[in-house]
């Protein structure tokens, strides 16, 4: 059953098994498990309950109805445009459909620098295969790549680059393009389609509009989530509260406000919550081409390159993918204003934009974001651009440009305010002495992780292997801020799988 | 927008105090709201038409930020932002009216917002690279906001080459049947 908190005509206590707060990628596939098991949970999620039926696929409209801050989020200095998901399904019914399990590579890193045991890809392949069936996660045919996809394949393969097909999970997907504004056909798999429906068939009592603001503990066990109801359209509290006593608390927020629902609670961790947050940083690089690629229409990721995902040890890696650009996201990604802009835009459908995600958290130096609270309870990230990212960035600026001369481009076009623009390799040169960093140029995150690590030193990280916070019993998070460093893939099956493995952690802990 | 209160407080106020000062002086606004409005007043409000204008003065077949109303439109979208996030964007709008430096003839302050289009539109380009973190803050959360209300204007779909959102009938599809989605328990 889903209720919007507009149906609470009074003030509201409920008890339950579990209470899990968010309806993501971590709370729903967690949900589902326990439901299942016959336990009883009562999910809370701030967003609004919305199906294909409310995807009208207007930019205006669905960016503050589907996002974190009505669109708005950003770090504190403003350097970084955060896009993050709220509604029912958290960030996966806006998410643009790229799964991957975890790397070896970075599992092995955990054990190795964050002395993680038993998260190895033996042990998770029986989650991951089981989230791959329950979520239809297959390969995308090379051929069915749009043009703007296409032409990271055709890059690669001029220059000699790693590049494939990318997996998404779809099933009946008509191929528009809207995925970050809500499928508008059921196509993608999200939690809203899925793994929530198969919760609520077990019995989940799902509250959307409705937002916890604290977890009530004492003697070291969490005994209350206190949550305040949201009015859908505003997004804004209103004065009806709900308070759950559950045996067991999750908290499945995403990174952000995850760790700034336990600093609202009083819970610090030894001042490790909100620290180590990571957002695999996004620069881009547009390329025009002589002819249209549509940017707006066709699957917006199907093809990658991790070609320099791993640049050694002392350097932060890449990987490549593409963005979906309709108007107004188009519109965010320059920094330019009047006739330049105009003519930036007049240029959209033969405007393609490759982008290189940030692999952070790996380097021994690199500690990521913090998440704080502000004095009036505001959310703050900040998120300094230090000189490895920056040196990355600016390789990163370089390795995009060539893969996009290479893959045809009458010109590369860097996303500076003052634009960078390359005819050819010796045209180059003007992107290795650009400036790299906050307000240099566009920089997004559409991957928060962290902020939660975990870990089995207390004094290291704030959730054990089992998700378990140190020091109180009987809470747990279950979202992408347990992450302990950034994946060098997109985050979703990583976050699905290590929730399929914590059914067992939480079921047990009732 | 998380503009950073405090580092506004520390690079503003006395730009601010001097404003405020200044404002009983002020000549009438330059622009009036056309309704009532529900998060800015009417002089932030005619200090962000003024802003948008700039940003977007059209021209070339493309219509104006004035025509669209584009002020009024944000000043819905900021009501529903966080009270403090309000606040802040309304001080920095004030911020960039008291911005500009000398007086006129009869000693008075210019205001940005009184300013010529092309003065408005450089101050705004000088507040992008600003050195002063603010100023950049204050560039990047108004700019922001202006393209996405202008170039998410289904007035500018055709300029930018858009056809628009696709209709899929899914506003007329039957309700998501939440039984008939779920998988049984294995
Ligand atoms: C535009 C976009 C594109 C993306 N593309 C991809 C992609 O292609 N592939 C990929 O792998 N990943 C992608 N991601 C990222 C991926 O979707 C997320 O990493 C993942 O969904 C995070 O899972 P989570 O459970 O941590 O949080 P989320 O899925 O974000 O869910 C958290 C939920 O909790 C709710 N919540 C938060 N705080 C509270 C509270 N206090 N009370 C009640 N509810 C609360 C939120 O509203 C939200 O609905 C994308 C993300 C975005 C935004």
């Amino acid at each position: 059953m889903i209720t919007p908190g507009s149906e609470l005509s009074a003030d509201a206590e409920l008890s339950c098994d579990v209470c899990i707060v968010g309806s993501g990628a971590g709370g729903s596939v967690l949900a589902a498990g326990l439901c299942q098991a016959g336990l009883d949970v009562v999910m809370l999620e701030e967003g609004p309950y919305a199906t294909r039926r409310d995807f009208d696929l207007d930019e205006q409209k669905a960016i503050p109805m589907l996002y974190q801050d009505r669109g708005t989020r950003s770090t504190a200095d403003l350097a970084i445009t955060v896009l993050q998901g709220r509604s029912v399904g958290g960030s996966t019914t806006v998410n643009w459909t790229t799964c991957f399990r975890t790397p070896e590579r970075i599992l092995e890193h955990w054990r190795t620098v964050h002395r993680i045991e038993g998260l190895d890809a033996a042990s998770l392949a029986p989650h991951f295969d089981e989230v791959e069936r329950r979520l239809n996660i297959a390969p995308w045919p090379e051929e069915l790549a749009n043009p703007n996809n296409r032409k990271i394949l055709e890059g690669a393969r001029a220059l000699g680059w790693e590049a494939g097909a990318l997996r998404r999970n779809v099933k009946g997907c008509a191929d528009s393009g809207y995925c970050g504004l809500g499928c508008p056909v059921n196509g993608k798999q999200a939690m809203h389609l899925t793994y929530i429906p198969d919760a609520i068939a077990a019995g989940l009592r799902l509250y959307s509009d409705v937002r916890a603001e604290r977890v009530e503990s004492a003697g070291g066990r969490a005994t209350a989530v206190h949550a305040v109801v949201l009015d859908r359209q505003s997004g804004r509290p209103t004065e009806r509260r709900l308070t759950v006593r559950p045996k067991v608390t999750v908290l499945a927020g995403g990174a952000i406000n995850t760790p700034a629902l336990l600093l609202r609670s009083g819970i610090e961790g030894q001042g490790r919550v909100g620290r180590r947050t990571f957002l695999h940083p996004v620069v881009g690089i547009g390329g025009l081409y002589e002819e249209p690629v549509l940017p707006f229409k066709g699957a917006p990721q199907s093809v990658g390159s991790h070609q320099f995902v791993d640049r050694g040890p002392d350097k932060v890696g890449f990987f490549f993918e593409s963005a979906p650009l309709q108007p107004m996201l188009a519109a965010l990604t320059a920094s330019l204003i009047g006739k330049e802009m105009a003519r930036f835009m007049g240029a959209l459908p033969n405007l393609g934009v490759m982008i290189a995600l940030l692999v952070d958290g790996l380097l021994p130096e690199d500690d990521g974001g913090v998440v704080s609270l502000r004095p009036d309870g505001r959310i703050r990230l900040d998120y300094p651009i230090r000189p490895f990212l920056t040196e990355a960035m600016g390789s990163a600026h370089i390795a995009l440009a060539r893969l996009t001369l290479a893959a045809g481009a009458n010109e590369a076009l860097s996303l500076h305010h003052k634009p960078r623009r390359m005819r050819d390799v010796m045209s180059m040169t003007q992107l290795a002495e650009a400036p790299y960093g906050a307000h240099e140029h566009a920089i997004f995150t559409a991957h928060q992780m962290g902020g939660c690590a975990m870990g089995p030193d207390p004094a290291s990280s704030v959730v054990g292997t089992d998700h378990r916070l140190h020091g109180v019993d009987n809470l747990f998070v279950v979202d992408g801020s347990v992450l302990p460093t950034a994946l060098g893939v997109n985050p979703s099956e990583t976050i699905y799988g290590l929730a399929h493995r914590a059914r067992g952690f939480v079921g047990e802990a009732v | 927008m998380a503009l950073s209160r405090r580092a506004l407080l520390l690079t503003g106020s006395a730009a601010l105090l001097a404003g405020a000062g200044g404002l009983a002086l002020w000549p009438g606004l330059t622009r009036t709201p056309p309704g009532p409005l529900r998060s800015l007043d009417a002089r932030t409000w005619s200090v962000l038409a003024s802003v948008a204008q700039a940003m977007c003065p059209g021209g070339d077949g493309l219509p104006s930020a004035d025509e669209l109303d584009i002020a009024s439109a944000l000043d819905l979208t900021i009501s529903t932002l966080h009270a403090a996030d309000q606040a802040e964007l309304k001080q920095g709008l004030l911020l960039l009216d008291n911005a500009l430096p000398g007086l006129l003839l009869d000693g008075r302050a210019q205001p940005f917002s009184r300013a010529d289009v092309d003065v408005r539109a450089a101050t705004l380009l000088g507040w992008r690279t600003s050195r002063i973190g603010v100023r950049r803050q204050v560039f990047k959360a108004l700019r922001g906001l202006v393209m996405a209300a202008y170039w998410g204007h289904p007035r500018l779909y055709a300029a930018a080459g858009y056809p628009g959102p696709p209709d899929f009938g899914q506003a007329q599809a039957p309700p998501d049947d939440l039984l008939a989605l779920a998988e049984v328990s294995l």
